[in-house]
């Protein structure tokens, strides 16, 4: 059982979609090619489709080519993908995507060992607060909030705000975001006002108490993103391993690094979403002196806020540090 | 010397690259250690060429810089698992693969002569029978078809029901396929399926995802292997600072994943020292199982009764082996507009305690082998700490050092 084999090649994904087209151009070969194949696919599979030495699978007349199999091209599951399925089907979060009785006939069928427990693995630092996956009013929430971010639609939401507040109102969501550190599932949503996107929010699904999803295709939002508009810029020393610590650790982030050979610093911009800088400042701090944040000032404001009052509570004198 | 081409035999041989142009970036040609320049060029080209979107350049004086940009939490699916499905192959494999998939079905078996006979009259290949044959095997060790005795034969067909077929049947399979395939361990696989039945999630999307894990799912299968079969292997393995190889003789007990700082380890237990240890999982070269662990559930035992004392997965100075140290923390807060900071103790301080000194302030008390690896935890709550205390001296004294130094860069 191999992970790194052809078959799930992009070569034999790109073969099996011409295959299956039955005739074709060469043309339509290369833009096949091109849409599905790496960037310089073209240059090494098109002459093994269209030239002289090419695959047997192919035959060609008056510039079309045309696939000597008998049938649509098509193959069964391998054992790595029914083990792999069997080991989803084993995680409690797959009751969010199917019944119970669905995955236990799943199971049947696919008749193989999974290929891995969630008892083989142990998240250390992941938030003991995880969303309530079996409960089934947050299962049928996340269905319905799941069916309109396909659909497109708008859903009615009720949810309890941070601050306690119940809010209701019409969204339409766009994307469901799942964080492995809090083991939570949000929804990034729109609303509208005189059917005009109005507000972009995200709501925590376990704070949703009713979803009622409409026949409403609403006009989509355009630019999304809440990018910063300016990245944090952080000098890392090398002290502590600090370099490697650090461009593990944001390597979720789209960054950009310089590294200065004779002072040792690399200096590292951080792209990140405003909605998550409270967090970025924490994850900041917790690499104490061997980083400084040095841009933008708002960044740096808040760093030197905390250790400002930290500074102010080490002078009281009960205080022992 | 051969010409180049855009897929590779052997993984391992591109997965460095791919690691230190996506989680460096700022290193040039010098900055590694390869049989030749030819080689590096090599590299870069076909992961330029796989990545193709994702891959910046940038001068720094005559060197150039390459790295892979990724903003994990805008993408659709992970672009790392491009570099999975550019595996190398022969003529007579892709065709083999397509005439097998063609001429087989699920419920009438043919005989490896059979099916070279059919591939020469009907589509007039010929085929050695031996590659046939080989073909065949490989085929049903990979699961794509079964063998079964008919008298002195043997007959092979297709194993089971189509892809399609399948993933069609189930409603609501293919957002599952689309969670999990951006789930660490193995969410390549799930890639495959989708690639498969051509579908591309539109609907999930990632946040403190650590797209970088895949490159090592080959070695994180035979950690499973190893910790599921109970086996006695020899790990060889690299040193991350020294970059030196060295051999662990040990017995495996568990995968620890950190899903904060970016980094996941197997906690062993080290024959060598008669320790528990951890190591990490990139660091692993290979693993050679060596025979079955008659002593593996005790292992495990001894694991289990001390996972309590861990903080991520160090078992602390060999000198100081089995010892705990004793951290004692307490913060301040409003407790009316300030709670969530309590919540955060509970939340994510793993088996310590929080207790309630008085309104307004809280303790945080907690046991482990290495207290160095809490620190940086702590020191997320800089600017409430009125008091913390260690019995580790050296961590003591770092942490009232660090505090003033911090005090030095930002507060003047």
């Amino acid at each position: 059982m191999k992970l790194f084999s052809e078959i799930y090649s992009i070569y034999y994904r790109i073969a099996e979609e011409i295959l299956k087209r039955k005739k074709v151009t060469k043309n339509e070969i290369r833009d096949i090619i091109q849409e599905k194949g790496f960037l310089e696919t073209v240059l090494f599979l098109e002459p093994k489709i269209t030239g002289s030495e090419r695959y047997s699978l192919f035959c060609e007349e008056d510039g079309i080519y045309s696939s000597v199999l008998k049938k649509s091209p098509d193959r069964p599951l391998t054992l790595l993908e029914k083990k792999w399925l069997c080991a989803v089907l084993n995680d409690r979060r797959s009751a969010l995507f199917l019944d119970k009785e669905v995955r236990e006939e799943l199971s049947e069928v696919l008749g193989v060992t999974p290929m891995f427990l969630q008892s083989d693995f142990y998240s250390f630092d992941k938030f003991a607060d995880g969303d309530p996956y079996e409960d089934e009013k947050y299962i049928s929430h996340f269905r319905n909030i799941c069916t309109a971010v396909k659909n497109k639609c708008l859903i009615k939401i009720s949810f309890q705000s941070a601050k306690g507040n119940r809010i209701t109102h019409y969204f339409l969501p766009l994307k469901i975001e799942y964080s492995a550190k809090n083991d939570k599932f949000r929804v990034h949503v729109t609303s509208y006002k005189n059917k005009k996107p109005f507000e972009s929010g995200i709501i925590n699904i376990s704070s949703v108490t009713l979803t009622e999803i409409t026949d409403i295709y609403p006009e989509i939002p355009e630019n999304l993103s809440r990018k910063c508009r300016e990245p944090i810029v952080v000098r890392v020393s090398k002290e502590r391993n600090a370099i490697n610590r650090f461009m593990m650790e944001f390597a979720e982030l789209e960054r950009t690094s310089v590294f200065d050979e004779e002072t040792g610093i690399c200096t590292v911009s951080l792209w990140y979403n405003k909605y998550d800088e409270t967090e970025i400042v924490i994850r900041l701090l917790s690499f104490g002196p061997v980083i400084e944040v040095v841009s933008p000032s708002c960044v740096r404001r808040q760093m030197r806020q905390r250790v400002l009052k930290q500074k102010e509570i080490l002078e009281q004198s009960e205080i022992t540090v | 010397m051969s010409a180049y081409t855009e897929l590779i035999r052997n993984f391992d041989k591109v997965k460095d690259y791919v690691r230190e142009f996506y989680i460096f970036g700022f290193k040039t040609r010098d900055s590694y250690a390869v049989k030749s320049k030819r080689t590096y060029d090599n590299e870069k080209r076909r992961i330029e060429s796989w990545l193709s979107g994702y891959i910046h350049s940038e001068n720094t004086g005559h060197k150039k810089m390459v790295s892979v940009k990724v903003d994990s939490s805008e993408i659709s699916g992970n672009p790392l698992y491009r570099c999975w499905k550019s595996k190398s192959y022969t003529d007579n494999d892709i065709t083999l693969h397509f005439l097998l998939m063609d001429i087989l079905d699920t419920e009438n078996g043919m005989t490896v002569s059979e099916i070279t006979d059919r591939i020469l009259k009907d589509y007039d290949i010929m085929f050695d029978i031996q590659i046939v044959r080989i073909k065949l095997k490989e085929y049903c060790d990979e699961g794509l078809l079964t063998a079964c005795k008919s008298g002195k034969n043997i007959l092979f067909m297709k194993s089971g029901k189509s892809t399609g077929e399948i993933i069609d049947k189930y409603e609501g399979i293919k957002e599952l396929i689309s969670f999990y395939s951006e789930e660490i361990p193995f969410g390549v696989v799930g890639s495959f399926l989708s690639d498969k039945v051509n579908h591309v999630n539109n609907i999930f999307k990632r946040k403190h995802a650590y797209m970088v894990h895949t490159l090592d799912d080959e070695i994180l299968l035979s950690v499973i292997n190893a910790i599921n079969e109970k086996h006695q292997v020899v790990l060889s393995c690299i040193g991350t600072k020294s970059r030196n190889i060295y051999n662990i003789s040990a017995v495996l007990l568990k995968v620890h994943f950190s899903v904060q700082t970016g980094r996941n380890y197997v906690v062993i237990y080290n024959l060598d020292t008669n320790r528990l240890n951890s190591v990490r999982i990139d660091s692993i070269k290979s693993i050679k199982k060596v025979g079955t662990s008659k002593k593996y559930d005790t292992y495990y035992e001894y694991y289990k009764t001390n996972k309590k004392y861990l903080w991520g997965t160090s078992f602390g100075d060999l000198r100081k082996y089995g010892q705990t140290e004793h951290i004692h923390f307490e913060v301040q807060i409003d407790e009316k507009s300030e709670y969530f900071v309590v919540q955060r103790l509970i939340r994510e301080g793993r088996s310590g305690t929080v207790t309630k000194i008085k309104d307004g302030r809280y303790a945080f008390d907690i046991d482990l082998f290495d207290a160095n690896e809490a620190s940086p935890w702590i020191k997320t709550f800089i600017g409430r700490i009125v008091q913390f205390t260690t019995d580790n001296q050296e961590l003591q004294k770092r942490f009232n050092d660090d505090i003033q130094a911090l005090c030095d860069i930002y507060g003047g």
